[in-house]
C-alpha cells in the first residue's frame, strides 16, 4: 500500500482547469519537491491536499486512510502539516508560545477541563524540544519576542520550526524559499535536511528556486498543465527532454 | 380588499425607496471600502434634523434646506472618512466599534440639543393629498418615491459613464489592481463615504416632513436597508434598489397578516434566512477564500 | 514566558481590587446610594466578562450580547413568579438556558464571515426584544415583568438566615457571583481552551492548521459567553424585582461592547475597570444623563483610534511605547 496517494484529482475554476487528473503514488518517506510553471496547478493541488479545497473527482490517501475533504484540524491530528506563500506564524504569540501551540491538540472538552485541573506539565515538557528547534533555526534569543518582532526570513524559520515540533509525518511547504534573503536560505535548507534526518517524515515541497528545490529533494515530481509530467531524482528530470521544453527551457 | 393591497404597496414602494437611499449609501460605502458601518443610520437622522434646521432657520424653502442638508453630510461624511475610517483602516474590528461609538456620540449628543421628543417637520406638500383608488396618498409619498428614483438614475449614470465612476467601481472590484492602475484609492473612499452619507441624508430630509424627525429615526432603517442590501447581494448597486424596494413592500404587505407590532420581525427574520442560506443575495458573487 | 507571568499580574490586580470591594459595605456602612451603585457595578460587569472571553479573547464581534442576558432574565422572572421556584434553582436553570442558546444561536451564526456574523447577532438581538417586548401573555410586555424576588433566605448565619432584601446582602452576594465569573475567566484564559481561543483571535485559519478545531471552539465560547451574560440578567432583575426589555435592548448591547473596550478587551480586569467607568464615574461626576453617553462615544472613540487595548492595556501599550522609544534613541 502506498503511504502517500493522489488518485484522479480534478479541479476547475469557472472555466478554467487547474487540475486535469493528477496521479501521484508515494511509497517511502523522503522529500519530493513539486515543480512546474505557473498555472500548473501546484498550489491547488497543495489546497486540494490540506482541505481548502474541495476536488470535483480524485481521492487522496495517506496512511492507508482517505483524507480527501478532511478539515485542517483532523488533518493536524493525523500528523499532516503545511507552510503559507505568505509565512504564518501567531504575531501576538511570543516564538516560545508558537513553538508550545505547534503540538497535537486535546479535544475540545479535555482542554477547558484543563482550566480546572490545573496541570501544565505537558507544556513544560514541551520546553525544552521548542528551545532545541529555536536554537537550530537561529532565534533563541527572540524566544520572549512576539512572532510580529521578527523579519520575514525569521518568520519563516519560526514557521518551520513550529511545523516540525508537531512531529509531524506529512509536511507541505508552499514555497518555503520564496522571499528569504541568501543569508538564511543556508539554515533553511539545513533545517529542512536536518527535518528529514531527524523525523521518518514525508516532506512535499513547491518551490521555484530551483537550485533550491534540487539540492533538497531527493525526487522530484514535474506537474504542467493540470497533471504530472514526470517524475525521478533530480538529475534525471533536470536532463529529462520533455520537462525542459515544458518548464526549465 | 384590494385596496388595503394597493394601499400596502404604495405605502412600501415608499418606505422601500427611503431604504433604497439609505441602502444605496451603505452598498457605496461597503463596496468600495468594506467597511460595515453601522453610523450610517446616524446621516440619515442628521439628514433629518439638517433639512428642518436650514428649513425653519434659514431658507423657509423646502428644497434648498434638502440640498443644504445633503451638503453638510458630504462634508461630514468626508471628515469622518479622514478622522476615523482611515487611520483604521484593514482593522474590521476597530471601525465597527469606531461606528459604534458614533453611534453613541451623534445620537446623545442630538439629544442633547434638541431634546429627546422629536420634532414636527409641518410642511405644505405633505399636507397635499393625492387620490389612488380608494386610499390618498400625500405629495410627500410621492416626491420620496419620484426623488429616489431620479437618484438612481443619476448614480447609475454616475457609476456607468464618468471617468470617476468607474474609478469607484474598480476600486470596490479590487483594490489592489485599482492601485496599480494609478487610481487615487484614497479619495475613492472619502469621496464614498461623502455620497453614502449625502444620500442617506436625503432620506432623513424626505421621510421626516411625513412622520416625524426624532433621535432614533436612523436606527430601523439603517437594518431594513442592511437587510435590502444583503437581501439584494452586498456588493450591487442594483441589488441594493431591488433588495431595498422588495424589503419595504413585503413588509407593508405583512401587516396584513400579521400584527403590526411585529412588523419589524419580519425584516430580521429576512436577514437571517439570507445569511443563512444564502448569503451572497440575489444578485451577489459568492466570494471564495476565507473569512 | 512573559504572558504567563503578566497573566498572573493581571489576577493579582484583579484579587486586590475584588478585595478592596469586599471592604466595600464596611466603609460605607451609611451610605445605602454607593452600595446601590455597587451592585449595579457587579451586574454590568459579569455580563461584560462574557463578552470580553467572546469579543477581547476570541475576536468575535457580537451586537446581542445583551439579548442573552435578557434571555437568562426572563427564563428566571418566569420560573420565580410563574412556577414559584426558588431563586437557587430558577438562577441555574436561567444560565444554561441562556448559554444553551447562545449554542443554538452559534452554530449557525459561528459559520459566517465576520462581517455577516455580526449582522446576524445584531439581528438576533433586535428579534428578540420585539418577542420580549411584545409577548404579552409571556413576557408582560412593554411594561416589564413586576413582581421578581430577591433570592430566598439562606439557612445559615443565624435564626432568620441571610436575607438578600438588605443592600449589604445582595452586595455580597453580588460580589460572590462577580468574583467567581472573574476567576472563571482567569482559568478559561490560561488553560489551553484560552490559549486556542487567542489563537483563533489572531489568525483562524493558522488555527485550525494547528490543529484547533475553529468551529466548536467558538460555539464553546460564545455558549459560556451567553450563559455567564444570563447570569448578569437573572442578578439584574432579582436586584431590580422587575424584568424589563429595554435593560436588554441594541442600546445595552452597544453598551457593553463599550464597557469591555474601553475597559480594555482581552485583559482579566478590563470587564470591571469599564464596569467601574460605565457606571460608576458618571454617578461620581454628576454628569446629566444625555451628556454621559455622548462623553462614552468620545472615549470610546478615542480609545479605538489612540488606545485600542483600553485602560487595562495602559500598562503593556506604554511599556511597548518606552521600548519603541529606546530603540529609536539608541
Amino acid at each position: 500500500m502506498p503511504l502517500f496517494e493522489i488518485a484522479g484529482v480534478h479541479k476547475a475554476f469557472g472555466g478554467i482547469r487547474a487540475l486535469n487528473g493528477v496521479d501521484l503514488s508515494i511509497t517511502t518517506t523522503g522529500t519530493y519537491g513539486l515543480i512546474g510553471p505557473n498555472g500548473a496547478g501546484k498550489t491547488t493541488l497543495f489546497d486540494i491536499i490540506t482541505g481548502l479545497q474541495a476536488p470535483e473527482h480524485g481521492t487522496i490517501t495517506f496512511d492507508d486512510r482517505d483524507i480527501t475533504g478532511w478539515s485542517a484540524h483532523r488533518l493536524h491530528a493525523l500528523g499532516v502539516v503545511r507552510t503559507f506563500q505568505e509565512c504564518r506564524v501567531f504575531p501576538e504569540k511570543t516564538c516560545l508560545e508558537n513553538m508550545l501551540f505547534a503540538v497535537q491538540k486535546k479535544p475540545l472538552a479535555a482542554a477547558i477541563g484543563q482550566a480546572f485541573w490545573r496541570s501544565t506539565a505537558h507544556l513544560r515538557a514541551g520546553v525544552d524540544e521548542a528551545r532545541r528547534l529555536l536554537d537550530l533555526v537561529r532565534l533563541s534569543q527572540y524566544e520572549d519576542h512576539p512572532a510580529d518582532a521578527l523579519s520575514f526570513g525569521q518568520k519563516r524559520l519560526l514557521e518551520l520550526a513550529t511545523i516540525y515540533m508537531r512531529q509531524p509525518r506529512l509536511l507541505l511547504f508552499d514555497e518555503p524559499a520564496s522571499g528569504v534573503n541568501p543569508a538564511l536560505l543556508d539554515t533553511l535548507r539545513t533545517f529542512i535536511l536536518r527535518m528529514r534526518e531527524e523525523q521518518d517524515a514525508l516532506l512535499i515541497l513547491v518551490e521555484h528556486n530551483m537550485e533550491f528545490i534540487m539540492d533538497v529533494s531527493d525526487h522530484i515530481v514535474v506537474m504542467h498543465q493540470g497533471a504530472v509530467l514526470e517524475e525521478g531524482a533530480p538529475d534525471t528530470v533536470q536532463s529529462s527532454q520533455r520537462v525542459i521544453d515544458a518548464y526549465l527551457g | 380588499m384590494f385596496d388595503a393591497v394597493l394601499e400596502q404597496i404604495i405605502n412600501g414602494t415608499m418606505m422601500g425607496s427611503i431604504y433604497v437611499l439609505v441602502g444605496l449609501g451603505l452598498v457605496l460605502i461597503y463596496g468600495v471600502m468594506h467597511v460595515l458601518n453601522f453610523a450610517h443610520g446616524m446621516m440619515f437622522m442628521l439628514g433629518g434634523y439638517l433639512a428642518y434646521s436650514f428649513f425653519a432657520h434659514v431658507t423657509g424653502d423646502y428644497g434648498s434646506a434638502v440640498l443644504l442638508s445633503m451638503l453638510s453630510l458630504v462634508v461630514f461624511g468626508a471628515v469622518l472618512e479622514r478622522l476615523i475610517f482611515k487611520p483604521l483602516r484593514g482593522n474590521l474590528r476597530n471601525q465597527v466599534i469606531a461606528s459604534l461609538a458614533l453611534v453613541l456620540l451623534i445620537q446623545n449628543s442630538v439629544i442633547a440639543i434638541w431634546g429627546p421628543s422629536g420634532i414636527q417637520f409641518k410642511l405644505s406638500t405633505a399636507e397635499i393629498l393625492i387620490p389612488i383608488g380608494a386610499v390618498r396618498f400625500s405629495l410627500q409619498h410621492i416626491l420620496v418615491i419620484v426623488v429616489t428614483f431620479a437618484c438612481m438614475g443619476v448614480l447609475f449614470v454616475f457609476l456607468k459613464y464618468t471617468k470617476f465612476g468607474t474609478a469607484l467601481r474598480a476600486t470596490s472590484q479590487n483594490n489592489e489592481a485599482a492601485l496599480v492602475v494609478g487610481i487615487n484609492t484614497q479619495r475613492m473612499y472619502w469621496v464614498s463615504f461623502a455620497i453614502g452619507s449625502a444620500l442617506a441624508a436625503l432620506g432623513g430630509a424626505l421621510i421626516g416632513p411625513l412622520f416625524l424627525v426624532f433621535p432614533q429615526m436612523g436606527d430601523l432603517p439603517l437594518v431594513k436597508a442592511l437587510a435590502g442590501i444583503l437581501l439584494g447581494g452586498m456588493g450591487s448597486i442594483p441589488g441594493a434598489v431591488i433588495g431595498g424596494l422588495l424589503i419595504g413592500i413585503t413588509e407593508a404587505l405583512s401587516t396584513l397578516v400579521i400584527a403590526t407590532d411585529y412588523r419589524d420581525a419580519v425584516t430580521f427574520v429576512v436577514i437571517i434566512l439570507i445569511l443563512l442560506f444564502r448569503p451572497q443575495g440575489l444578485f451577489g458573487v459568492r466570494v471564495r477564500g476565507e473569512a | 514566558m512573559n504572558r504567563m507571568y503578566q497573566d498572573r499580574r493581571g489576577l493579582a490586580g484583579t484579587l486586590v481590587l475584588g478585595g478592596l470591594l469586599f471592604l466595600i459595605p464596611t466603609v460605607l456602612v451609611d451610605q445605602p446610594y454607593l452600595l446601590h451603585i455597587s451592585i449595579l457595578i457587579c451586574i454590568y460587569a459579569i455580563p461584560a466578562v462574557g463578552l470580553n472571553l467572546m469579543l477581547g479573547y476570541t475576536g468575535l464581534v457580537s451586537l446581542g450580547h445583551m439579548a442573552f442576558a435578557g434571555i437568562g432574565a426572563y427564563v428566571a422572572a418566569i420560573l420565580m413568579v410563574d412556577a414559584g421556584w426558588s431563586f437557587w434553582f430558577a438562577m441555574p436553570v436561567a444560565v444554561v438556558s441562556a448559554g444553551v442558546a447562545g449554542a443554538l444561536i452559534g452554530i449557525p451564526a459561528l459559520r459566517l464571515r465576520s462581517h455577516h456574523f455580526i449582522i446576524v447577532t445584531l439581528a438576533f438581538g433586535m428579534i428578540l426584544f420585539l418577542v420580549m417586548n411584545n409577548w404579552d401573555e409571556v413576557t408582560r410586555g412593554a411594561e416589564g415583568f413586576p413582581g421578581v424576588p430577591r433570592p430566598d433566605p439562606l439557612p445559615f448565619g443565624g435564626p432568620d438566615g441571610i436575607n438578600f432584601l438588605t443592600l449589604e446582602n445582595f452586595y455580597y452576594l453580588s460580589l460572590a457571583f462577580t468574583v467567581a465569573v472573574f476567576v472563571l475567566q482567569w482559568a478559561l484564559v490560561r488553560s489551553d481552551f484560552g490559549r486556542s481561543l487567542e489563537a483563533i483571535k489572531q489568525d483562524e485559519t493558522l488555527a485550525s492548521f494547528k490543529g484547533v478545531n475553529t468551529m466548536a471552539y467558538k460555539v464553546a465560547v460564545f455558549a459560556i459567553g451567553s450563559g455567564v451574560a444570563g447570569l448578569g440578567g437573572v442578578l439584574k432583575v432579582s436586584f431590580l424585582r422587575v424584568a424589563a426589555p429595554l435593560s436588554f435592548e441594541l442600546l445595552e448591547s452597544i453598551n457593553i461592547v463599550l464597557i469591555v473596550v474601553v475597559g480594555g478587551a482581552g485583559f482579566l480586569a478590563g470587564p470591571l475597570l469599564g464596569a467601574i467607568i460605565f457606571v460608576g464615574l458618571p454617578e461620581y461626576l454628576r454628569i446629566a444623563k444625555e451628556l454621559r453617553l455622548v462623553i462614552f462615544g468620545a472615549v470610546l472613540l478615542i480609545i479605538t483610534l489612540f488606545a485600542p487595548k483600553g485602560l487595562a492595556g495602559m500598562p503593556v501599550m506604554l511599556r511597548t511605547r518606552l521600548q519603541r522609544w529606546r530603540n529609536a534613541a539608541v
